[in-house]
């Protein structure tokens, strides 16, 4: 990278992170906390979801209106209390367009069967804020006598231990004034760094590490195997390292069992690296933005781990393991066939995986198909690597047979019907950005073929994803060997023929189209994003600068944060954000100039540029980043290797 | 032909140590053979396989209730009524149990007809079981679908009988073992390791299969520690360059001396205030340690580093039980971890010290740090560390075990500096102007090795000073007038040391509580060698002063050791202790504890290292000395050699790692004994 160049990277580097540091000094400001634990620290606060607002008895939901209306003299709703209020001291209700200047309700605070304490309150348009300190209650009753016609909305219901403090306005000015400081501060330090000729980058830790990993390998001397007995052993691990990521998955095993599993997979992987290597060995030239944001984001990771230790530290295992993976592929000769026996490895599991979904996991009427999966956004992930493969192959302008590409597109449509049926947003969205970017390659593409054949090859592609999609829908309707796990429908409903039962689906019982639902039915920006809001405000409340040992506490539970960026954040440290952003761009970027550079040349060439478009949306909903859990997650952090040969040919394409 | 002589010597010692390497495995193999079979199944996780176990303490099973009553005299249980009850805690879990084991002696009655209760969290009566009682061993099968918090033992129809209660043990699963039993396995175990042991010894050679093993080890070993030491060269070659590549070796030496300073300063705070020992803390505490010894490291950098090799035994054993360690880390997340691979790292010193000149210097500067912060530990104990009457001093530490190892450690660098200073008056040079400091510093050491009244402190005190008194035999062979020259200035030093002593001693007893500054540990443990009847005179004379003070004869060291035997497996253990009793108990033995924590083949470097360590340094305590050669440093490694075994015999010293000087200074300064000295 030139100078230019990283000076650029740095300046926008130190302009981040003023901006994170001023939002949190401003946090811990406003929260008069002081804590360098949470930067937030607000107390406890726990928040009621969106579908717990609107039920109750005597009360019904007008969707004309957007309000509840009570329909009822004796009307209420209730919710449980967290923890039996402990460590809470406030209530406070957020109503919004009361038909009438105020509604008179009465809170009764019930632990068990008792009735604790009953409170008339005058409910008013906004926020209604109810102390109850040193209560202790599981029940929370809303009661409203004699109200019927009367209709409001519920916006919000909180318990907090704290009220809030919070100051959009104020917010804003002091983290102005904070990144101020924090950027000031830092050109300075950078300033001073450069008068005296200190070089700080991640070469100084990639240049040893890089040396260890030579010297390794000059040890071992021992006989090669034969290029198709590696190629065989690749894909067969690769495709065990899949099959164990997967079964942790599905199986939801404990941590210990998933501890276990990460050492053999790093095992698996040191030994597909050793299976690799080939007579050329020396230094890599990893000194270009994608390398030294993948080793700054290490380096945080392992800083993190050293104060608070996690149950894995992964920042070790990214630099011995992969990194010692990334040089040995980057001394390959060929190393485009490292990313050939991966999709190989991908194809065979998907396949396999699918066959067992169609015997074993029938799709159940009104649920998102979730295959052996413990949810269906899993799931959805798992089939954006493969789709990604597929799109792949259909791409290939490698000289390949005509019909080379009909499994790859009978593959996609499979994957996509199925990822439809996952009612996954995130992943369904990736896969359109990645088709749509597809097509225009397609169209952009030179073509030397006659007009006629062209318009006939696309035409039968365009079928065999047509009939792809077909026998997703039709095998997990039609080919299970096996009962419902979920006897949703009754036993009528089956068709028990001999040892085949099938269950008889009509289109119209899939009226839970989660995509529509949420489109049109949403109250709020909450409940469109599926109570994320909750979530992220909950992790923002509780970063710090080195991070965390598990997930934040969300509403009394530990849940994960549904966005990578806050995720990596919260687990790492909050400046931590920032190479992980580079990483990402840079990954698209050089994904981009790969293909460019590669096109036509190698079949894989526009895989990594497909992967990060397909699992972007995904990375911003929901939380990809939980290693070794996903296996998007595990081909996405190794196909990196492929990209850290960056060749100074592609900048001039 | 002395080389060729001396070669042959240790080609000797090496296969006899590659002998012992061989047998001790087969030793090893045998023992956890003989386990999982005695446990029926073959687990590594857990050889015995043995399930919950609780054993009932000697304590509680001599505790009186209503209807039980414990004579004293007798050492009998008496029943008072004809449904005397009592019931026992259990393990602080509600779960169920499988098999109760109870020894019964001295019962007046053939049989006792009684009634198992079984107890849940909220004290109620879940399950009544009807048992008959014999004298010997009484095995009762418990309801396994019931689960128990606690248990009660109702007698029925004995009032006015008696008897005694030798032992109990509740167990999840049957207990297979017995001592005949075991060493009846084990012996055919054994004895098939030692035929095919000699049939490989023996014919091995013929298919060239030792060869071949032998190199492919061989070969193996030699890349790791290239590889190993070629890390430390990337990463602190320039570090320690820039940093000690301008200083003159005074400076360095000063600079050194400061820096083991402040890390047995560091170590003995993270001690006290338990960060060695807490799951949160211990890997800062650690960090600065090894961040203190790499810096140490590259205060000895002299030249641009070269690689050593290190194929002594010694350092073979000492590579492969860091090793063997950081292998049984990744395997089993330890609560206290990472010692493994921190040592590996940190051995770096041990290179840089290798390329040092004068490799001795680095000896004399540890003594020196620890000379100096032994004063500061007194005047510390004198001001702020009371002693009580009846109770083992803990001095600085917050156990008097090790404190004991610490003073005897002290003893050790002040005999060394006595001998140092006898053979320079023997040599004819004056007598060092300390020498009334290091007989006083030797005498206090000696007199904190007397105060905390720990067994193994004062054994392995008194075999030192025989070591030095054996080394001074040489006087003998002196003229009258030098030895009478040196008599004077040891009496000389002798009046200081008592005097010193005598303050020492008035102090310590008086000083802090007069002057209110008697410090008292959160983690601290009294304990006191009284028994019953002292103790209750005691604390008649001095209400409340043995609150809290442990009894040595409380101490069930066998049962807290089985209980370590037990949980023996493969890869180790992650808790750091194990609970006995209720509470967190240590198995007063490294072997156990090492086995238990890190895996039972870890016993093999770790023995072959302490035996390679005593067998260096006894071999060189019995050479002639040799003109020119130095061995002052062999005989304070000796010392320390017998200090740290013994202690690992009999003490809990594997519990201080990074949290003792005595634990550093061994496994740090075997580093001398690497490589022969003159051959980098």
């Amino acid at each position: 990278m030139d100078k230019t160049g990283r000076q650029k990277q740095g300046i926008i580097a130190i302009v981040l992170a003023s901006i994170i540091m001023g939002m949190a000094f401003s946090g811990m400001y406003l929260s008069k906390s002081c804590s360098f634990e949470a930067f937030y620290d607000v107390g406890n606060v726990y928040e009621e979801f969106t579908y717990n607002l609107s039920s109750g008895t005597g009360i019904i939901y007008d969707n004309e209106s957007g309000k509840l209306k009570i329909q009822e003299a004796e009307a209420c709703q209730y919710w449980i209390l967290p923890k039996k209020l402990e460590g809470y001291n406030y209530v406070i209700i957020n109503l919004a367009g009361i038909s009438q200047e105020y509604l008179d309700v009465f809170f009764q605070f019930y632990s068990g069967e008792k009735l604790v304490d009953e409170i008339p309150i005058r409910l008013q348009e906004g926020e209604t804020v109810l102390e109850i300190t040193d209560k202790t209650a599981t029940i929370l009753y809303m009661r409203m006598y004699q109200k019927q016609g009367m209709a409001y909305n519920v916006k919000t219901v909180q318990y907090r231990e704290n009220l809030s403090v919070w100051n959009g306005r104020r917010f804003a000015c002091i983290s102005l004034l904070f990144f101020l400081c924090c950027a000031s501060i830092l050109f300075l330090i950078r300033w001073m760094v450069r008068k005296r000729e200190i070089r700080l980058s991640a070469v100084m830790l990639q240049e040893p590490l890089q040396k260890i990993f030579l010297k390794i390998t000059h040890k071992i001397n021992w006989r090669p195997l034969t290029s198709k007995m590696v190629h065989f052993w690749r894909r067969v691990l690769f495709f065990f390292v899949i099959v164990t990521i997967n079964y942790g998955e599905r199986a939801n095993i404990s941590q210990a069992i998933f501890s276990r599993n990460i050492k053999i997979c790093c095992i698996v992987l040191l030994a597909i690296a050793l299976i690799s290597l080939e007579k050329q060995r020396k230094m890599r030239n990893w000194n270009h933005p994608l390398a030294s944001s993948w080793f700054c984001l290490v380096g945080c990771m392992v800083i993190s781990f050293l104060i608070v230790p996690k149950n894995v530290d992964f920042g070790v295992i990214y630099l011995i393991v992969f990194g010692f993976f990334f040089f040995i592929w980057g001394n390959m000769e060929r190393p485009e066939e490292m990313v050939q026996d991966l999709c190989f490895a991908i194809k065979g599991e998907f396949w396999l995986s699918m066959t067992y979904f169609c015997f074993f996991f029938p799709e159940q009427t009104g649920y998102a198909y979730q295959g052996d999966f413990l949810n269906p956004n899993p799931l959805a992930l798992y089939l954006s690597v493969s789709s990604c493969v597929f799109l792949t192959e259909l791409l290939d302008e490698t000289k390949r047979t005509f019909f080379s590409k009909c499994i790859p597109a009978a593959g996609f449509g499979f994957s996509a019907c199925m990822i439809w049926k996952t009612q996954c947003r995130s992943v369904a969205s990736g896969l359109v950005l990645a088709t749509l970017v597809s097509g225009y390659i397609l169209l952009r593409s030179k073509d030397s073929e006659k007009k006629g054949r062209r318009v006939l090859r696309r035409f039968v592609i365009m079928a065999f994803i047509i009939a792809g999609m077909f026998l997703g829908h039709i095998g997990i309707n039609t080919f299970n060997l096996q009962e419902n796990q979920e006897d949703v429908l009754g036993n009528e409903r089956l068709d028990r023929r001999g040892d085949i039962f099938t269950l008889q689906v009509e289109a119209a019982d899939f009226h839970n189209n989660k995509f529509l639902q949420r489109i049109f039915e949403s109250k709020s920006f909450n409940e469109f994003t599926s109570e994320r809001i909750i979530y992220w405000k909950a992790y923002l409340r509780q970063m710090n600068f080195w991070g965390h040992k598990s997930k934040a506490v969300v509403n009394e539970k530990q849940r994960s944060a549904h966005n990578d960026f806050l995720g990596i954040a919260y687990r790492y440290g909050v400046l931590s954000v920032i190479p992980y952003l580079f990483y990402l761009a840079y990954y698209g970027l050089y994904g981009y100039r790969y293909f460019k550079y590669y096109r036509g040349q190698r079949r894989y060439a526009v895989f990594p540029m497909l992967l990060i478009l397909v699992v972007f949306p995904f990375m911003l909903l929901d939380i990809l980043e939980l290693p070794f859990r996903h296996v998007a997650w595990f081909v996405l952090y190794l196909t990196a290797g492929i990209l850290f040969e960056e060749k100074t040919e592609w900048r001039k394409e | 032909m002395e080389k060729r002589v001396e070669n042959k010597n240790v080609e000797k010692k090496t296969f006899a140590i590659k002998i012992f390497a061989g047998l001790f495995f087969g030793f090893l193999l045998s023992i956890m053979a003989t386990m999982m079979y005695i446990g029926d199944s073959i687990n590594v996780w857990d050889f015995l396989d043995a399930g919950s176990v609780y054993d009932f303490s000697q304590q509680t099973l001599k505790q009186p209730s209503k209807g039980w009553l414990y004579d004293e005299v007798s050492q009998e249980y008496c029943l008072q009524n004809d449904h005397a009850l009592k019931k026992y805690m259990l393990d602080g879990k509600e779960r169920a149990w499988g098999y109760l084991y109870l020894n019964i002696s001295e019962m007046s009655l053939p049989e006792m007809e009684s009634r198992l209760n079984y107890y849940n969290k909220g004290n109620r009566k879940v399950l009544e079981q009807p048992i008959f009682l014999h004298e010997g061993e009484n095995i009762i099968l418990l309801q396994e679908t019931t689960a128990m918090y606690r248990m009660g033992i109702r007698i029925l129809d004995a009032k006015g009988q008696s008897f005694s209660i030798q032992s109990m043990q509740i167990r999840e699963k049957a207990s297979g073992y017995t001592s005949k039993r075991f060493l009846k396995i084990f012996g055919t175990a054994f004895a098939g390791f030692l035929v095919v042991f000699w049939l490989f010894l023996s014919f091995g050679e013929k298919f060239a299969l030792k060869l071949k093993i032998q190199q492919k080890i061989e070969g193996f070993y030699t890349s790791f520690v290239e590889i190993l030491q070629y890390i430390y060269q990337v990463f602190f070659e320039k570090a320690g360059e820039k940093l000690a590549g301008r200083l003159g070796k005074k400076e360095k030496s000063a600079m050194r001396v400061f820096l083991f300073g402040l890390l047995f300063f560091w170590m003995v705070t993270g001690n006290v205030l338990n960060w060695s020992g807490d799951k949160e803390y211990y890997r800062f505490h650690g960090a600065v340690c090894l961040v203190l010894l790499l810096t140490i490291g590259m205060f000895s950098w002299e030249k641009p580093l070269k690689q050593v090799a290190w194929k002594s035994p010694l350092a073979i054993s000492w590579i492969c039980l860091w090793s063997g360690i950081a292998i049984s880390d990744f395997f089993v997340k330890k609560d206290i971890g990472m010692i493994g691979f921190s040592m590996l790292f940190g051995g770096y010193f041990l290179l840089a010290w290798e390329n040092m000149e004068k490799r001795e210097e680095m000896i004399y500067n540890m003594l020196d740090a620890l000379e100096k912060t032994f004063w500061a530990a007194v005047a510390y104990c004198m001001l702020f560390r009371a002693k009580y009457p009846g109770i083992h001093y803990n001095g600085i530490f917050p156990n008097s075990e090790e404190f004991a190892m610490y003073a005897v450690l002290m003893l050790s660098v002040f005999l060394l500096r006595l001998d140092k200073d006898i053979r320079k008056s023997a040599a004819g040079k004056r007598f060092s102007r300390n020498y009334g400091m290091h007989i006083s510093g030797g005498a206090a050491a000696f007199y904190f090795v007397l105060r905390s009244e720990n067994l193994m402190g004062s054994t392995t005190a008194f075999l030192i000073i025989g070591l030095f008194a054996i080394r001074q035999l040489f006087l003998l062979s002196m003229p009258f007038k030098e030895i009478c020259k040196v008599l004077a200035y040891l009496l000389k030093g002798s009046m200081i040391a008592f005097l010193l002593v005598c303050v020492v001693h008035v102090s310590t007893k008086n000083l802090p509580v007069f002057l209110e500054m008697d410090v008292v540990y959160e983690s601290e443990v009294l304990a006191t060698g009284l028994d019953d009847e002292m103790k209750e005179a005691l604390n008649e004379l001095e209400p409340g002063s043995m609150d809290g003070v442990k009894q040595d004869e409380d101490n069930e060291i066998n049962v807290v050791q089985r209980n370590y035997i037990r949980r023996w497996n493969l890869f180790g253990n992650k808790n750091n202790k194990l609970k006995v009793f209720r509470s967190y108990a240590v198995p007063d033995s490294g072997y156990i504890y090492t086995a238990y924590k890190y895996g039972l083949f870890l016993l093999l470097p770790y023995v072959i290292f302490q035996i390679c360590f005593l067998g260096k340094g006894i071999s060189i305590y019995l050479r002639k000395k040799e003109k020119g050669k130095d061995i002052d440093a062999d005989f304070w490694l000796l010392m320390i050699g017998i200090l740290f075994t013994g202690f690992c015999i009999y003490g809990n010293l594997e519990f201080a790692a990074f949290g003792h000087p005595l634990w550093i200074c061994y496994y740090l300064m075997a580093g001398y004994w690497f490589t022969e000295r003159g051959k980098v």
